[in-house]
């Protein structure tokens, strides 16, 4: 048996967006504005108004895992700390951790850097 | 010694595993399936099941399987017998496995209970949890107990598991009679306090939308530390007959693990007094 599907983004590390513009409310949740990369062509420009940015708002469990990808921290180590702050199991808090994290990277609010491979 | 005391009883077998082995893999049928457990990095125990006409051959079955393993590209394989279970052990992929064969009797099933051992074989975890490997026949209540996953029901015995939903913080069984019509189901939510925003007695009448003729009963009581809200009485007319089904629920919030426990039947055969428990490390 091979080592499990999850182990290698254990390992890996989550880091914040450092181009993108980040405005907390006053309830401690999170939203973050990123540069759209993508650019509307004419004709499609002349009718729909371009946005530069595109925003992604997060509640406040999101919040609280955006807040630990400090670019220090391991996966392993956020989904931890989420455990143990809303009393899941690791498992739980790994499948929804990664999940969530998978959405982020998706929508430009957090790039992952994985492990280099142990020989 | 590792503890090997956290109870595991799925499809009327049980077995002790270490508290951080959760089940990631499960099936719901009875003739065959497989769970499988894993701790925080990788699968550790896998128990397979499959139904026989009676007790096998094991000698023969083993040194066929072994055979057959070797084919596939076993290595060192050899046989073992721990705590009164024959097996054997041998390399696969770099790392050691060792497999054993039980036959359940009752449940006239095979048994198979598969260790990948990733840091090297443990002896002494592997002969507990042999050793507590066990059937769950039927109670004195003629119910069956289930629990995985944070759940501990005993329900009545004709029912069987016909669904079960597990994500973050949320697993959810179905228990169907033999006319394939759930009767009971329980739950088990996490993260109460990010999306709770109404009283469990709120909660809980959203969820059975009981009917208002006759108006349904509820009881507040106190159980085992736990403020338990309860209601009897019919369900909202449903189908072609607009049959109402007698109902019965039950939700708490467990102080101990702070999720939100439920129970709903409807139509159920009788039932144990406490179908559902939380936080009961038996």
């Amino acid at each position: 048996m091979s080592e499990a599907p999850w182990t290698a983004m254990l390992r890996a590390v989550a880091m914040q967006n450092r181009a993108a513009r980040v405005e907390r409310a006053p309830d401690a949740t999170v939203s973050v504005w990123v540069q759209q990369t993508r650019k509307l062509m004419p004709p499609l420009s002349w009718i729909v108004p371009f946005r530069k940015e595109r925003v992604a708002r997060l509640d406040h469990i999101g919040s609280r895992v955006w807040s630990l990808c400090d670019g220090r921290r391991t996966v392993e180590d956020v989904v931890d700390t989420i455990a143990a702050q809303y009393r899941l199991t690791f498992h739980e808090s790994r499948v929804a951790v990664t999940g969530y994290l998978k959405t982020l990277v998706q929508r430009g609010v957090l790039a992952i850097e994985m492990a280099e491979e142990e020989n | 010694m590792e503890s090997v005391k956290k109870l595991w009883i799925w499809r009327h077998l049980g077995i002790r595993l270490p508290d951080d082995w959760e089940m990631l893999q499960y099936s719901l049928k009875l003739e065959s399936g497989r769970c499988a457990f894993a701790d925080r990095y990788g699968f550790r125990f896998e128990l397979t099941w499959r139904q026989v006409d009676g007790p096998p051959d094991f000698d023969r079955m083993l040194s066929d399987y072994m055979g057959k393993l070797k084919d596939e590209g076993m290595t060192q394989a050899h046989r073992i017998e721990v705590s009164g279970c024959q097996g054997f052990k041998g390399e696969m992929d770099g790392q050691t496995i060792t497999r054993f064969g039980r036959y359940a009797e009752s449940e006239s099933c095979l048994v198979e209970l598969l260790f990948p051992w990733p840091d090297g074989r443990n002896r002494e975890l592997e002969s507990a949890i042999l050793q507590s490997f066990h059937e769950v026949p039927l109670d004195a209540n003629n119910c069956r107990r289930w629990r995985a996953l944070g759940m501990d029901a005993r329900v009545p015995g004709r029912l069987t598991l016909s669904r079960c939903r597990v994500e973050p913080a949320l697993v959810e069984w179905h228990f169907s009679d033999p006319r394939k019509q759930t009767v009971f189901r329980c739950a088990r939510r996490g993260l109460v306090q990010e999306w709770m925003d109404h009283s469990v007695q709120a909660w809980l009448e959203r969820q059975v939308r009981p009917d208002s003729r006759p108006p349904a009963r509820w009881r507040h009581e106190r159980r085992d530390g736990h403020a338990v809200d309860r209601i009897e009485g019919r369900a909202a007319a449903r189908g072609w007959l607009r049959r109402k089904r007698h109902l019965q629920a039950e939700a708490w919030v467990c102080p101990v693990d702070g999720r939100l426990y439920s129970w709903v039947a409807e139509d159920a055969p009788a039932l144990p007094g406490n179908p559902l428990n939380s936080c009961g490390e038996a």
